[in-house]
C-alpha cells in the first residue's frame, strides 16, 4: 500500500524547435487503494505525466517538481537506485496497445520473468511459478507463458499486459489507454479485470483514458488534462455531474447528445423519442427494394504469414462473409454492427462487387451484381458508392476539393466541362452538411479538418446521386464533438435524396440513432436483424444483448456487469460447429453444439438466429 | 513442415534449372569460338574444325545442351580447356582456399559491424556516431577492388608488414605451427579488404535498425519493467533486430562471393573466385559452366538457409 | 647482321632512357652457357599486377619478366637497386587494308598513306618510346630482316605528291577525289579493339585517322570487342567474296623466322576464315612465298625471305607501325648474369632462350656460385605437360625444364647447336615419289634425364612418332609433314619428312622421355607434375633434360626448381 503525492509537475521537451511544455504544474494526491482517471484528448500530455512517474520519458524529455511516494521523492534518487527499488518494482504501468507494447520476438513468460528477474533473485523454477501465478490472476491459463504476442487475441495480449505489469506485485499502477484497440465486449472485461485487482491488492491505480465513460467506472476521483494542464480534478460523481470548467462540460455534453447517448441497459431515455429513429416510416418500410442479397458468401483462402511468397503456400480457408441474407428498401438506412473481424466490412465490400462473392447472389435494381459483365458494372457503378472508414487515406492530398468531388463525375464521363460539373459538386458538398462549399473548392485535404474530410468524402459518394451508399466506419476516425455533425449531413442527405445506406459500425449507439434496421453480424453471419427501435428495446440474441451490457455510460450510477458473452472469437479459418456463439454462449446446449442456427423470423420484422431466442429474452429482462 | 521443406526443394531446383539454362545460352551467345582464344590463331581452319568436334562444339546446340544437363546432374562438368583437369576437381581443391577467406572475412565483417552498429546505436548523435557512421559511408562509397589496393600498397609496401599474394610464402616454412602462422598472415590483407569494404554497410544497417526499435513501444515497456540498458540493448533490441540481420547476412553472401573474384584476383589467392575470372577470360566453356554452377548452388542454398534461419529467430513466421 | 639500321635508333633511345632514367642499363655480354650457377629457382605466381609491382620492390622477386605496365617501367627505372632491360621483340603491329575493296585496291593510294605515318612520333607519344617503329614486313631482331629498297619511311610531301599525281587531288572540303569515279572518296572504317581491351590499339588507331582525315583521306574508326573484330575480319562472304572493312589495327607475334610472310599474305590463305584476311593476290608474292615456306637450305630460305619483303614493301598490304619490346627488371643488388636475347628479351621466354637461366647467379654467393632466385610467373601454368600447354606461362616453366636441339644465338639469333650439335640436311623420295627433307643430327654427348636415364636418338624418335601418332594441336608444326626416323646409334638419327623444307630442322624435336611417355595414352590428361617418378624418389614424371629439375608446384602459389646437377653442359 503506497500513496502517490505529485506537486508542482513539469515536463518539457527540448526539441530542435524549441521547448514544448507537456505537462504543467500537475498536482494531485492518489491515496493508497484508491483510483485517478486522468481524461484528455490526444496530446493534452497525459502521457508524458505517466511517463514522467516511471521515470522513463525520452532523453530531450526533463522533468522538474516533486513525486513522492511515500515520503521519498523519486526524482532526487538516482537512476539505478530508482530502477532496482522503484520501477516495477512499485511503480508499474499497463501500456496501451500491447501489440506493440510487448516484444514481438520474445515469449510472454519470458517478458515476465525478466522483470522480476531485474529487482528479485529467484530461482528459474520460482520465477516461473510467479509467471504462471500473474497470468492467472488475469485469467489467461499458465501455458500462456510459452505463447508470442502475435499468437494470441488482443484481448489476451492486453490481459499478457496487465499481468507484466503485476509481476513484481507493485502498489501503484498506472494503466495508460489500457482498453483503447479494444472491441467494446472486451473493453469491459479488461475494466472489471483491473478493477478486481485493484481491490485484491489494494493497488492504487492511474488510469489514463480519452474516454470519461472508462474512467467513470473505475476510478474514485477524475482529473481532465487539457493542454498540460489540470482543467478539473476532484471526486468522479461531483465532476460528472457537476463539471466547473467548460471543457469538462463541453467533454460530457458529447456523452449526453442524443446520437451518442450510451444506452445503458436498454433503458430508454426520455429524449430518445424526439431522434429520428422513430420516424420510421411505413412507406421506408414497405418501399420499393434496391438490394437483394441471397447466400452471400465470400471465403478468402489466406496465406499463412510467411516472409516470402512461394508458389503453392499454405492455405487457409477464412469465411469472411458466410452465407447472408439482407435486402435494403430504397430511402432506407441499415446499419451492420459487430465486433471487429466479424465480416462486416467484406461483407459491404462484396455487396458493392468490390471484392468477387464466393457464392449467392446480388441483386441491386433487379440485375444481379454477382453476375454481371465488368463493363455493365462499370455502368452501374454510378449507383452504388462507398465512403470509407479513414477521412486520411482515401482523399488524395493532391487533388483539390472541387477535383476530388468532381473525379466520379469525370470518371463516369459526366458533363462536358468542369464549369458544368463545378454546380453539381457545390450541390453534393452542400447535401453533405457543409455550410459554405464554395469557399471550399480550392482547398486541398490537408487543409480541411477531420469532420470536413469526412463530408468532403461523403459528398465525392453522392455527387453522382447514387441509389445506395456503403458507409465503412465513416465516424470511427473522428472525435466525439465532429461526429453530430458528420451524421446529420449524412442523415439529410439520405433523406432528401432517397438514398439507400448501408451503415457499417462496431458503435452500437450511433446505429441506434442512425438507422432504420440494424443487422448484427458474428463470424460472417447475420445473427439478428430488426427495426433499430426493436433491436434495443427487444434484444433477442445473447449476442446482440451483450453488445448493448457492453456499452458504457457515464451515468457512475450505473454498475458495469460482466459481459455474459465472455472470450474471445474463435479462429475463423476453423468456425466451431453448430451456433457459432456457442464456446461463448451462457445458454448453449447440446443443439447449440450442433446444429446451426437460421434467421428466421421471431415477431413482425424481427428475425433472430436462436435457439433459445426467447429464453434469452426472458434471462436478459429478468437481469435488467 | 517435410511439405514445406519439399516444395522449397522443389523450387530450389526448378531455379537451378533456368540458372543453368540460362548460362548455357548466355555462353554461346558470346562473339567469337572458344577456339579462337584457346589456340593460338595460327591454325589451319581445318585444325580448328578438328578442335570443334572434339570438345563436342559443332553438334546442334539441342544435343549440347542435352549433353550438358546430363553432365550437370552427374557433376560432370568435363574438363577443363586449359588445364585438362575435371573441372569438379579443380573447383574443390580451389573452395578450401574460398571457404577460408571468404568465411573468415565474413565472420569478422559481420561481428565487428553489428558491433560498431551496437555501439553507435547506443550513442546515436555522439561524435563516435558522426565520426564512424561518416567513414561507413566514406568507405561504403568506395569500390571493392580499390580499397584492396589502398591496403596492398599501404600494409604490403610503405608498411611493410603483410606479405600480399597468395595464400603461403614460398616456399612456406616448416613445422604445423609456423605454416598456420604464415597462412594467416597473408590472409589478413586480403580479409581486410573484404572486411573494410563490407563492414560500413553491417554497421549502418544494425545501426538504423536499432534506432528504429530502439523507438518502439516494447523497448520503452523493457525499460518501464527497470530493466538494465545494457538488458534492454541487447536483450530486446537486437534480438528483435536479429531476423532482418539474419536475412541479410544469408543474403549477401552471394555479394561476397562476387567480390571473391576480385579479392582473389588481387592478392593472388586459388579460389573459386578467381577460377571463374580465368575461365571466362579464356573463354572455358567447361569451367565457366561448372564455377557458374557451383555459385548458383551456393547463392541458392544460402536462400534456403537464410528461409530456415529466418524461421529459427523469428516466431512470428509459421511454418505447417 | 641485327640491328642495323635501328641500331642507331636503339643506342639513341637507351641511351636516352639511361640519362632520363638512370637505371636502364645493358646486361653484361658474357654468355658462355655453361651453368647454371643457382641452386634453386622458385616462381612465385602473383596474378595482379600491383602485387607484382609490390613484389620486385619488396625482393620478394628478384626476376620481373615482360613488365608492360609503363608506371611500372618509369618506377623501376628511377630504383637504383633495379635493372631493366629493354630488348625488340619479334612481333609486329600494323593497320592492314582490305585491298579487294576500292579504292583500297589502288596500290598508290595504299603507299601514299604508308608515307603519311610518323612511326616515331607514335612511338613516343603513346609508348613512352618502349616499343620500336617498324617500317617492313620483318623486324629487325630476325635474322631474316631484309632492307627493301621500296620500304615506305614517313614523308608526308612524297604522299601528298603521289595522291595528286594520282589524281586523288582535293575537293573544295578537303576531302580528295577518287580519280576513278571522280567523286570524293568514301568515308573509309578502321576496325580497333576497344579502348577497354587495348587502349593502345585503340589509340593508335585514332591518331592514325586523324592523320589520314588531315590528309583528306576520310577515315572513321569503328571499335569493335576483340572476339567481334576477330570474326568480322576472318568472315568472307560466301556468295560476294567480301570482307565487311577497310583498315583494321591488330599485332601479331612473330617467329625467328618469318613464315608468317607466307601464312598472312599467301593467295590461298584468302578464304572464309583463313588468315589472308587483307586479301593478297599476287602471282609473284604467291611464288616467293612459297619458296620461304618450303626452302631446301638455309640459303634459300634467306633468299627467299628476302625476295618475298621486297615484293611485300611494293605492295603494301600493311602499314607496319611498331614492334613490342621485351621490357624485363632484375633486382641488381642480388642478381646478375642476365643474357638479353633479341627477339626473347633476357627472361620473357626460357623456352626459346635458355641462356639467362643458365648465366644468370646471385650477387651474393661466393664464385657466383649456389643461392636461390625468385623469377616472377604472372599466372598459374595450366598443366606443365608440354603437348597440352597452351600459354606462355607454361613455357617458361618447361624451357627451364627442357632443353632443344637446336637453339639461337642470343645476339644474332642466328641457328646456335645445342643438345645436336651438327646436322645435315638432304632430300628422299617418299613412298608417293614426292620429295621430302631427311635430317640427319649428332646428338650431344653425356646428355642424361633428370632421372639419370641417358637421353639418346631413340627418345628423338620416339618423340617424333609419339607427336605423329597423338597430334598434338599446339605442335602441329612438328608432326605434321614428318614420315618417321631411322636410328643410326645412340646418338645419331635422321628424321624423315614429307615435304622438303630447311624449317622442320627446327620442327624437329626431342623432349618426350621414352621410358617416361611411352605409357601415356591419353596424353591430353596427363598431368605429369602429379604423378611420382617411377623409381627415383623426389621426382615426378615431370622430367625434362634442361638445367633444372622440376620438384614443385602449389598450384596458386609457387612451382620450385632446383639445379640438374648432372646438366650436360655444366659437366663440359
Amino acid at each position: 500500500m503506497a500513496e502517490l503525492r505529485v506537486e508542482q509537475l513539469n515536463v518539457v521537451y527540448h526539441t530542435d524547435d524549441g521547448a514544448i511544455q507537456a505537462v504543467e504544474n500537475v498536482s494531485f494526491h492518489l491515496a493508497p487503494g484508491r483510483a485517478l482517471g486522468i481524461v484528455g484528448e490526444s496530446g493534452c500530455g497525459k502521457s508524458s505525466l505517466a511517463s514522467a512517474l516511471l521515470r522513463i520519458l525520452p532523453p530531450e524529455g526533463s522533468v522538474s517538481g516533486r513525486i513522492y511516494v511515500d515520503d521519498t521523492d523519486i526524482l532526487q534518487i538516482d537512476e539505478n537506485a530508482f530502477r532496482t527499488q522503484f520501477r516495477w518494482s512499485r511503480v508499474a504501468m499497463v501500456f496501451q496497445g500491447a501489440m506493440n507494447a510487448l516484444n514481438p520476438v520474445i515469449r510472454i513468460g519470458q517478458q515476465i520473468a525478466e522483470a522480476i528477474w531485474a529487482h528479485e533473485r529467484v530461482t528459474k523454477t520460482a520465477a516461473r511459478q510467479r509467471v504462471e501465478h500473474v497470468l492467472q490472476l488475469v485469467g489467461l491459463a499458465p501455458e500462456t507463458a510459452h505463447r508470442y504476442p502475435h499468437e494470441l487475441s488482443g484481448g489476451m495480449r492486453q490481459r499478457a499486459m496487465i499481468a507484466l505489469a503485476l509481476a513484481c506485485y507493485p502498489e501503484i499502477l498506472i494503466a495508460d489507454e489500457p482498453t483503447t484497440a479494444l472491441d467494446t465486449l472486451m473493453q469491459v472485461q479488461i475494466l472489471l479485470e483491473l478493477n478486481r485487482l485493484r481491490r485484491q491488492f489494494g493497488l492504487s491505480l492511474i488510469l489514463i483514458s480519452h474516454d470519461l465513460s472508462v474512467v467513470a467506472h473505475t476510478c474514485d476521483e477524475i482529473a481532465v488534462m487539457s493542454e498540460g494542464r489540470f482543467v478539473e480534478y476532484g471526486p468522479t460523481d461531483e465532476v460528472l455531474r457537476r463539471p466547473a470548467h467548460p471543457y469538462t462540460q463541453a467533454l460530457v455534453r458529447t456523452y449526453s447528445e442524443p446520437h451518442t447517448v450510451k444506452v445503458g441497459k436498454g433503458r430508454a431515455s426520455p429524449t430518445d423519442a424526439a431522434a429520428p429513429t422513430v420516424s420510421t416510416t411505413d412507406d421506408r418500410r414497405d418501399g420499393e427494394i434496391i438490394l437483394e442479397v441471397k447466400g452471400l458468401h465470400k471465403h478468402y483462402s489466406q496465406r499463412r504469414r510467411s516472409r516470402r511468397r512461394w508458389p503453392g503456400g499454405v492455405h487457409a480457408l477464412v469465411r469472411a462473409v458466410d452465407g447472408v441474407d439482407l435486402t435494403i428498401r430504397r430511402g432506407e438506412i441499415v446499419g451492420l454492427v459487430g465486433e471487429s473481424g466479424c465480416g462486416k466490412t467484406t461483407l459491404g465490400r462484396t455487396i458493392l462487387r468490390l471484392e468477387e462473392p464466393t457464392a449467392g447472389s446480388i441483386m441491386f435494381q433487379g440485375i444481379d451484381l454477382a453476375r454481371v459483365s465488368t463493363a455493365e458494372l462499370r455502368r452501374l457503378r454510378r449507383h452504388m458508392q462507398i465512403m470509407y472508414q479513414d477521412p486520411f487515406g482515401s482523399l488524395n492530398p493532391r487533388l483539390s476539393v472541387l477535383e476530388t468531388v468532381a473525379e466520379p463525375l469525370h470518371i463516369q464521363g459526366w458533363g462536358r466541362s468542369m464549369a458544368e460539373r463545378k454546380s453539381r459538386v457545390v450541390q453534393a458538398l452542400a447535401d453533405a452538411g457543409i455550410k459554405q462549399p464554395e469557399s471550399l473548392l480550392q482547398r486541398y485535404p490537408g487543409e480541411l479538418s477531420g469532420g470536413q474530410r469526412q463530408r468532403v468524402a461523403l459528398a465525392r459518394a453522392l455527387v453522382l446521386n447514387p441509389v445506395l451508399l456503403v458507409a465503412d466506419e465513416p465516424l470511427s476516425m473522428l472525435d466525439a464533438s465532429l461526429r453530430a455533425d458528420v451524421i446529420r449531413g449524412m442523415m439529410q442527405s439520405v433523406r432528401r435524396r432517397s438514398l439507400s445506406l448501408l451503415f457499417i459500425t462496431h458503435d452500437l449507439s450511433s446505429a441506434r440513432y442512425v438507422c432504420d434496421r440494424i443487422a448484427v453480424m458474428y463470424m460472417g453471419k447475420i445473427v439478428e436483424l430488426a427495426p433499430a427501435a426493436s433491436l434495443f428495446e427487444r434484444p433477442l440474441h445473447p449476442y446482440t444483448q451483450a453488445l448493448l451490457d457492453a456499452v458504457l455510460s457515464i451515468d457512475p450510477g450505473v454498475n458495469m456487469l460482466p459481459p455474459r458473452i465472455a472470450g474471445d472469437v474463435a479462429d475463423h479459418s476453423a468456425p466451431p460447429a453448430g451456433c457459432r456463439l456457442h464456446p461463448r454462449c451462457p445458454l448453449a446446449t447440446e443443439r447449440c453444439r450442433h446444429s446451426a442456427p437460421g434467421l428466421e423470423m421471431f415477431e413482425a420484422n424481427h428475425a433472430v438466429a436462436c435457439h433459445h431466442g426467447a429464453e434469452a429474452w426472458t434471462t436478459y429482462a429478468l437481469r435488467r | 513442415m517435410r511439405t514445406y521443406f519439399l516444395r522449397r526443394l522443389f523450387v530450389l531446383l526448378g531455379s537451378l534449372f533456368v540458372i543453368v539454362t540460362v548460362n548455357f545460352v548466355l555462353f554461346r551467345l558470346m562473339p567469337g569460338s572458344p577456339v579462337d582464344t584457346v589456340i593460338s590463331p595460327d591454325f589451319t581452319p581445318e585444325m580448328k574444325a578438328l578442335l570443334m568436334e572434339r570438345y563436342g562444339l559443332n553438334e546442334p546446340y539441342y544435343i549440347q545442351y542435352g549433353l550438358y544437363l546430363k553432365n550437370l546432374i552427374s557433376l560432370n562438368f568435363g574438363r577443363s580447356f586449359q588445364t585438362r583437369l575435371p573441372v569438379w576437381d579443380e573447383l574443390l581443391s580451389r573452395l578450401p582456399n574460398t571457404l577460408l577467406l571468404l568465411g573468415s572475412s565474413f565472420l569478422i565483417m559481420v561481428v565487428t559491424g553489428v558491433a560498431l552498429g551496437i555501439f553507435v546505436a547506443s550513442r546515436r548523435g555522439s561524435r563516435w556516431d558522426t565520426v564512424l557512421t561518416g567513414s561507413a559511408v566514406f568507405f561504403g562509397a568506395m569500390p571493392g577492388f580499390f580499397i584492396a589496393l589502398l591496403l596492398l600498397l599501404v600494409f604490403g609496401y610503405y608498411i611493410d608488414v603483410f606479405p600480399v599474394h597468395g595464400t603461403m610464402s614460398a616456399p612456406p616454412p616448416t613445422g604445423f605451427w609456423p605454416r598456420v602462422y604464415d597462412r594467416l598472415l597473408h590472409l589478413v590483407l586480403p580479409v581486410a579488404s573484404i572486411v573494410v569494404s563490407g563492414v560500413g554497410s553491417w554497421m549502418m544497417y544494425t545501426r538504423n535498425h536499432l534506432v528504429t526499435t530502439l523507438a518502439a513501444d516494447f523497448i520503452r515497456t523493457a525499460q518501464a519493467k527497470g530493466l538494465s540498458k545494457r538488458r534492454v540493448l541487447y536483450g530486446h533490441a537486437l534480438r528483435s533486430s536479429l531476423p532482418p540481420l539474419v536475412t541479410l547476412f544469408f543474403l549477401s553472401l552471394p555479394n561476397i562471393i562476387t567480390g571473391a573474384v576480385v579479392i582473389e584476383s588481387i592478392f593472388s589467392i586459388q579460389g573459386i573466385g578467381r577460377y571463374l575470372l580465368q575461365a571466362t577470360l579464356r573463354q572455358d566453356y567447361p569451367a565457366i559452366e561448372g564455377a557458374f554452377f557451383f555459385i548458383a548452388v551456393a547463392v541458392l542454398l544460402c536462400n534456403l538457409l537464410a528461409d530456415f534461419v529466418y524461421r529459427l529467430v523469428d516466431p512470428r513466421i509459421e511454418v505447417r | 647482321m641485327i640491328l642495323r639500321k635501328w641500331l642507331t635508333v636503339l643506342l639513341m633511345i637507351t641511351f636516352m632512357l639511361c640519362m632520363s632514367m638512370g637505371a636502364l642499363s645493358a646486361a653484361d655480354g658474357a654468355w658462355d652457357g655453361n651453368g647454371p650457377y643457382v641452386d634453386e629457382i622458385i616462381m612465385p605466381i602473383i596474378t595482379d599486377s600491383e602485387a607484382r609491382y609490390l613484389a620486385l620492390l619488396r625482393g620478394e622477386i628478384d626476376i620481373y619478366p615482360d613488365v608492360n605496365r609503363p608506371s611500372d617501367i618509369r618506377s623501376f627505372a628511377a630504383d637504383p637497386r633495379i635493372d631493366l632491360t629493354m630488348t625488340p621483340g619479334l612481333h609486329m603491329f600494323y593497320m592492314g587494308f582490305n585491298l579487294q575493296r576500292e579504292p583500297l585496291d589502288d596500290p598508290v593510294l595504299r603507299r601514299a598513306m604508308a608515307h603519311l605515318v610518323d612511326r616515331e612520333s607514335l612511338v613516343f607519344s603513346v609508348f613512352d618510346g618502349y616499343v620500336f617503329p617498324l617500317a617492313e614486313a620483318v623486324p629487325e631482331s630476325s635474322p631474316f630482316y631484309h632492307r627493301t629498297a621500296h620500304v615506305a619511311e614517313y614523308d608526308p610531301q612524297l604522299a601528298e605528291r603521289l595522291l595528286n599525281e594520282a589524281g586523288y587531288v582535293r575537293g573544295e572540303d578537303g576531302i580528295r577525289v577518287d580519280p576513278r569515279t571522280s567523286k570524293p572518296l568514301r568515308t573509309l572504317t578502321l576496325i580497333t579493339p576497344t579502348y577497354e581491351e587495348s587502349p593502345t590499339s585503340a589509340e593508335v588507331a585514332v591518331r592514325l585517322a586523324q592523320t589520314f582525315q588531315n590528309a583528306g583521306i576520310p577515315v572513321a574508326v569503328v571499335s569493335l570487342e576483340f572476339n567481334t573484330m576477330v570474326e568480322r575480319l576472318l568472315r568472307k562472304d560466301p556468295v560476294t567474296g567480301e570482307r565487311d572493312f577497310d583498315l583494321f589495327v591488330s599485332g601479331w607475334g612473330l617467329a625467328r623466322y618469318p613464315l608468317h610472310l607466307y601464312t598472312l599474305f599467301h593467295s590461298s590463305f584468302d578464304v572464309n576464315g583463313g588468315n589472308n584476311v587483307t586479301g593478297l593476290r599476287d602471282a609473284a608474292y604467291d611464288a616467293a612465298a612459297e619458296k620461304l615456306w618450303r626452302p631446301r637450305t638455309l640459303e634459300q630460305a634467306y633468299e627467299a625471305a628476302a625476295e618475298a619483303q621486297e615484293i611485300w614493301a611494293a605492295l603494301q598490304p600493311y602499314i607496319p607501325i611498331y614492334s613490342l619490346t621485351y621490357i624485363d627488371a632484375f633486382r641488381s643488388d642480388r642478381v646478375t648474369g642476365y643474357v638479353e636475347h633479341v627477339g626473347y628479351g633476357a627472361a620473357s621466354n626460357p623456352l626459346a632462350s635458355p641462356w639467362t637461366a643458365l648465366n644468370i647467379r646471385r650477387v651474393d654467393q661466393p664464385e657466383g656460385r649456389g643461392g636461390s632466385i625468385r623469377w616472377l610467373l604472372f599466372d598459374d601454368p595450366g598443366t606443365l605437360n608440354i603437348l597440352a600447354s597452351y600459354t606462355a606461362f607454361e613455357d617458361q616453366v618447361l624451357g627451364l625444364i627442357y632443353d632443344s636441339l637446336i637453339t639461337a644465338n642470343p645476339e644474332t639469333n642466328e641457328d646456335y647447336p645445342w643438345l645436336a650439335t651438327s646436322w645435315v640436311i638432304d632430300t628422299w623420295t617418299t613412298e608417293s615419289g614426292e620429295e621430302g627433307s631427311v635430317i640427319t643430327y649428332q646428338l650431344a654427348e653425356g646428355v642424361t634425364w633428370h632421372d639419370g636415364v641417358p637421353f639418346t636418338a631413340y627418345d628423338v624418335k620416339f618423340t617424333m612418332d609419339y607427336l605423329k601418332e597423338k597430334k598434338p594441336p599446339n605442335l602441329q608444326a612438328v608432326w605434321q609433314d614428318y614420315s618417321h626416323s631411322i636410328v643410326h646409334d645412340d646418338l645419331t638419327v635422321s628424321v624423315y619428312y614429307n615435304t622438303v623444307s630447311y624449317w622442320h630442322t627446327y620442327a624437329t624435336g626431342g623432349f618426350l622421355a621414352e621410358h617416361i611417355w611411352s605409357d601415356v595414352d591419353d596424353y591430353e590428361s596427363f598431368q605429369p607434375w602429379r604423378e611420382p617418378h617411377p623409381e627415383v624418389e623426389g621426382l615426378t614424371k615431370l622430367i625434362g633434360h634442361g638445367p633444372f629439375v622440376f620438384k614443385e608446384w602449389v598450384p596458386g602459389e609457387y612451382i620450385r626448381l632446383v639445379r640438374n646437377e648432372s646438366y650436360w653442359r655444366s659437366q663440359g
